[in-house]
Parts: C-alpha cells; structure tokens; sequence
C-alpha cells in the first residue's frame, strides 16, 4: 500500500517527466514501471504483454479508428463545407448572423467527427474569408470557431467518451445518449450568449443579412441531409439496439465511403489521405492507452485509488465543495495537459471520490469530457484556441483568448447545472 | 507528407518510406473491417445467418493499427509531447531533451517489442488456437504485432542516435528534426491532406 505522500510524489513525478517533454506515453509508462519495480521487483513487470495484447483487442476501442475513418472521410470529401454555407443561410438575420453558423455548423460536424483539430481547422477556414469581408468583430469570430469546436467531443460519437468507457467499463451506448442533451445545452447556451451580445452591442456582428432566397435555401437543405442522415443512421442503431458502436461506426463508414462516392469524389489520394491520417490518429491515441491501462493495473495494485479516496473522506467537506475543488483542479490541470492526457490519467484516482460523492459512471464521464472541454480553450496549453490562431493567420494568441471568455463561462454553468441536477443526464 | 522526411540520413528516409507503407497496409485493414462488419450485420438482418468472427477480427485490426502504425506516428510527430517547458528552455537544452525524448521512446518501445515477443513465444510453444469459429493460430496476429513494435522501436532508436550524434554538430537540425510539431505544422498537415478537393494525381 501507498501512502497519500506516495501518490502525490508520483503525480509530481509525472508532471516533471512531462514538462522536460517526454512523450506523453513515454511519461505515464515511466511512471508506472518505476512504481512497479520500485515496490515489487518485476513480479508486476511480467503481466505487461498480456495487458497490452488486451487492451489491443479491446473490441469497445475498435470503435475509434472506424469513427475517426468515417470522419475523415466525410471532412476530404467536403460534406462539412456544404454543411456550413447551406446552414448560414438559414441563421443570417438573427442577431449576431452568421456567428451563429459557427456554432451550429460545429454541433452537426460533431456529430459526424470526434475530433476537435478537424472540428476547429475546417470550419475556421470555411469561416474567415467569410467574415472578414462583412466587418465582423474578429475576436467573436475566432471565439465561436475555437469554442464550437470543443462541441466535438460531447457531442457523440466521441473518442474521449469511446476511451472513458473502455477504461471503466460503462455502456458506450449509454455515454453517447447521454452526452447529446448537455450537447445541445451548450450549443443553445453559446448561440444565446451570442444573441444577448449582439443586440447590446451590435458592433461585433456585420449587418444583419435577410434570408436567402427560398428556393437557394432549399437547394442547399440538402447539404444538410448526409452529415444528419448519417448521425441519425449510427445514433439509431445504438439506442434502438440493432448494433453495438463499433458495429455502428462500421456502417457509418460504409454510408460516407458511399456518400462521397456518389459526388464522384472518392478518389485514392482522398482514401489514402484518409486511411493514414486514421491510422496516426488511433496509433497515437491506443500508445497512451497502453500505458494509461498499464499505470492504472499498477495504481490499483498499490492501492492507491483506496489510499486518495480514504484521504477526501478524511477531510470532511460537503459533496457540493469537493465537487468545487475538483472543478478547480481540472481547470488547473487542464491550463497545462493535453486534454486526453488529463482525462486518461486522472479517472483511476478521481472516479472513487465522485463515486463516494453519490454519482454515477455516466455522469461522471461527460463531468469529465466537460473538463476536457475547458482544456482545449484554456491558455497556455489549450489546443483549440492555437488551431484556430493558425488559420486565422494573423493577430495574436491573445484576441482568440478574449474570444472564448463568454463560451468558457456557458460551459461553467452548465457544469455547475449537472452538478446540482445529476437527473439532467439520466434522461436518456 | 510533412515530418521533413526529405534532409534525413538515407537509413532514417528508408525507415520512413517503409514506416509509411505499413501505416497504409493498418489503414487499409480498418476499410476491409469496416466492410467485413457491415456484411455481418447484413447477413445477420436479412438472412438470419450469423458469419461471426468480425469481432475478433475487429480486435486483431486494431493490434494491427496500434503496432504497425506507431513508427509512421512517430515520424509525423504525432506522438504527443507538452512543449510548453521545452519551449522555454535554450536550444543547447532543448536539443538533448528531444534526444531524450527519442531514447525513452525507444526504450518503451523496446519494453513494448520484448513483451510482445514473450506472448508470440507462448503461443507458438502451445500452439495457441483461438476458442472461437475462426480458431485463428494465435502466431498469425501477434507475429504482425511483435513486427510492428520493434520496428517502431528500431525507428525510434534509429532517430535517437541520429539526434545524438547532432548534439555537438549542429543541435538546430534536432530541433528542426525531433522537435514537438507546432500548431502550423499540425494544422498545415491537416489542411494540406483534406486540400486536394481536386486532386491531380499521385503526390
């Protein structure tokens, strides 16, 4: 057993292998082969083959790279950039334009995509040249487009929820279904926010545009159909039941592969494209799984989700402070480490206490992709906002920062709203 | 493709060539997956058979990716690294701790090949047949496995000493080589592989 010293030491450990710019994997990895060695020899060394060839076999993480390749697909073959133009001629007069059309256009792209850099770098470069010519207020502009993106991973299908699941063994199913009403919450409440500022100061929108033609609108409504078309097909097969979401995720890549052949698009540069970006993307993310699941085996061995739990009974705080301190600690944590990072390493030592706490695996899933939003806009590490400073192409960092403020604090409240009512995400 | 494949010693682009290639080949096993599982359900549905055995597969595609795939990974600099201590650091310190970087990576990665070799060894002692229609040779996916993770080790290795044998000669190429991407690069690479709408054959 591990003293409250010992796992704090090793936290620290961890973060200094990290900053000296170790691998993210590499650093989890070295973390856990020192725990190991240091208090049992290489009696806990030896399981290490046969853990890595599970977690390879998982049949739940077969599931990202078929989403990841469906999402892929779709991006190349240029469903989003329709997508984008077909739904800002619907949302043109409301107040605040067409900075609605960047959370809206990333809410549907999240549902067909799992990914936040794809999210953020395709609707930034579909939006700027847009914008710049109708005097929008830049800083909203980069503001929607980084916050909106992080929509991606709470919106199902979700890589982070995909993982969250694998890790603790919870219904993917009943993650996605989940994660789709606080998803749009967060997209009224950021649209909201938008409306409520441009009537006070109607400066940061251009001229508020009339709607197009009805016969343009209808003709662009059926840009709209695939990515909904396919969110309907993948989501129905797993709440109705009739697929597993790997088995959905296989035939949402048969739709796009069709999808795009049908626009005469699929070519094999866009499938080659396509197949490697897919391959980097799930390498990259099962290497830190192998070491997460590995360092986790390890946690658990020393005790050390028993010893941190025991520690925060010990302190005697309310469940609505704890829940507080948790919010602030990932915020911190969050200014720091890559997002998947953050979520992979913390779920063995936080997840006891939010259970202690009285919620469920559920809820404590999208509390956690939640967090991981934040992580993605806040600075210095927040991967959003710099993706969305490089297609912007010019400014600084820092305009994109005041951006997201307002977004950053819709995504607080509506942490603080599943806090008080857990139920809000039972609905499902 | 980015990652400045083109100014590397020839063992490194060889490396890199062949790393490519296999990422293509796991990509590849992903689509036919992909396909395999919709006949499945297919078959399943409409002519109540049941072809069985896609789950499985589903799991040795995915050892497949997250073996074979990783050298690839690792030349795109896709492997994650929190730049934000580095950064700030001088280039004489920057450049061995990209080295250190590459070593350790090595060294999982050579952890990773060692273990995959023992399970390899179990099964071809025992002759392991998977307990499933299939009754796959267990050797069969574990072989791709172990090949994946050593080269990966060999490809980080290979960079490692690449990168320590610049220390002294020039440490801006390690940075230019092995440091994190940027922001520009990640985005670049994305736009630059979705950008050919209109693509003019084979790059």
């Amino acid at each position: 057993m591990l003293g409250i010293e010992g796992a704090i030491l090793g936290f620290a450990l961890l973060l200094l292998l990290l900053f000296i710019g170790l691998h993210i994997a590499v650093a989890l990895f070295a973390v856990a082969v020192l725990g190991a060695w240091w208090f049992f020899d290489d009696a806990m060394l030896r399981p290490f083959g046969t853990m890595m060839w599970g977690t390879l076999n998982n049949f739940l993480l077969v599931a990202i790279p078929l989403f990841v390749l469906m999402g892929e697909v779709l991006v190349r073959g240029g469903v989003t950039e329709r997508m984008y133009r077909a739904l800002s001629d619907w949302l043109r007069p409301l107040p605040g334009g067409l900075l609605h059309t960047n959370i809206l256009a990333s809410t549907v792209f999240a549902a067909i995509s799992g990914s936040s850099v794809a999210t953020a770098a395709t609707i930034g470069t579909v939006a700027f040249p847009t914008f710049r010519s109708q005097g929008y207020s830049e800083r909203w502009v980069a503001g929607t487009v980084a916050s909106g993106a992080t929509l991606g991973i709470l919106i199902p299908p979700s890589i982070n929820l995909i993982i969250y699941g694998a890790i603790t063994n919870t219904s993917i199913g009943a993650l996605f279904t989940a994660g789709i009403l606080p998803g749009l919450i967060l997209a009224g409440l950021f649209m909201g926010i938008i409306a409520v500022w441009a009537v006070i100061d109607p400066s940061i929108a251009g001229p508020r545009g009339a709607l197009a033609p009805w016969a343009d609108r209808k003709r662009r409504l059926f840009d709209l159909l695939p990515p909904m078309g396919i969110f309907v097909l993948v989501m129905g097969s797993i709440y109705g039941g009739f697929a597993t979401p790997t088995e959905a995720a296989a035939v949402g890549v048969l739709a796009a592969l069709l999808l795009v052949g049908a626009s005469r698009k699929l070519t094999w540069p866009l499938l080659r494209d396509a197949m490697l970006a897919t391959t980097v993307t799930t390498a990259m993310t099962l290497l830190i799984l192998i070491a997460a699941f590995y360092l986790n085996f390890i946690l658990g061995v020393l005790g050390v989700p028993a010893t941190v739990s025991a520690f925060v009974a010990g302190l005697d705080v309310q469940p609505m402070v704890m829940m507080l301190i948790l919010v602030c600690l990932y915020l911190i944590l969050g200014c720091f480490l890559d997002a998947l990072a953050m979520m992979i390493a913390t779920i063995p030592i936080v997840w006891p206490i939010v259970q202690m706490l009285g919620y469920d695996a559920v809820w404590f899933g999208i509390f956690l992709v939640m967090m991981c939003e934040l992580a993605l806009i806040t600075p210095p590490v927040g991967m959003n906002l710099y993706i969305v400073q490089s297609v912007r192409g010019r400014g600084s960092v820092g305009t994109v920062i005041l951006g997201v403020l307002p977004f950053l604090g819709c995504i607080l409240l509506l942490v603080g709203l599943i806090c008080v009512f857990p139920g809000l995400l039972s609905a499902g | 493709m980015t990652g400045g494949a083109s100014n590397l010693p020839p063992v490194l682009r060889a490396t890199a060539g062949a790393a490519r290639v296999l990422a293509l080949v796991a990509g590849a096993a992903v689509v036919v997956l992909a396909l395999l599982i919709c006949i499945d359900i297919g078959a399943r549905s409409v002519l109540r058979v049941s072809v069985q055995g896609s789950d499985e597969i589903g799991g040795y595609v995915l050892a497949l990716v997250g073996s074979l795939g990783l050298a690839h990974t690792l030349l795109q600099k896709a492997h994650p690294r929190i730049d934000l201590g580095v950064r700030l650091l001088p280039l004489r310190l920057r450049a061995p701790l990209h080295v250190l970087a590459m070593a350790t990576m090595a060294a999982m990665g050579a952890f990773m090949a060692w273990h995959a070799w023992g399970e390899l060894g179990q099964s071809l002692t025992f002759g392991a047949v998977t307990n499933t229609p299939l009754q796959t040779p267990l050797w069969v996916p574990q072989g791709l496995w172990l090949l994946g993770t050593a080269f990966f080790a060999l490809t980080a290795a290979l960079a490692a000493v690449h990168g320590a044998a610049l220390l002294r000669r020039d440490p801006a190429r390690i940075e230019a080589l092995y440091a994190p991407t940027s922001v520009e690069e990640e985005v670049g690479a994305f736009l630059g592989d979705a950008a050919p709408k209109f693509p003019e054959g084979d790059r």
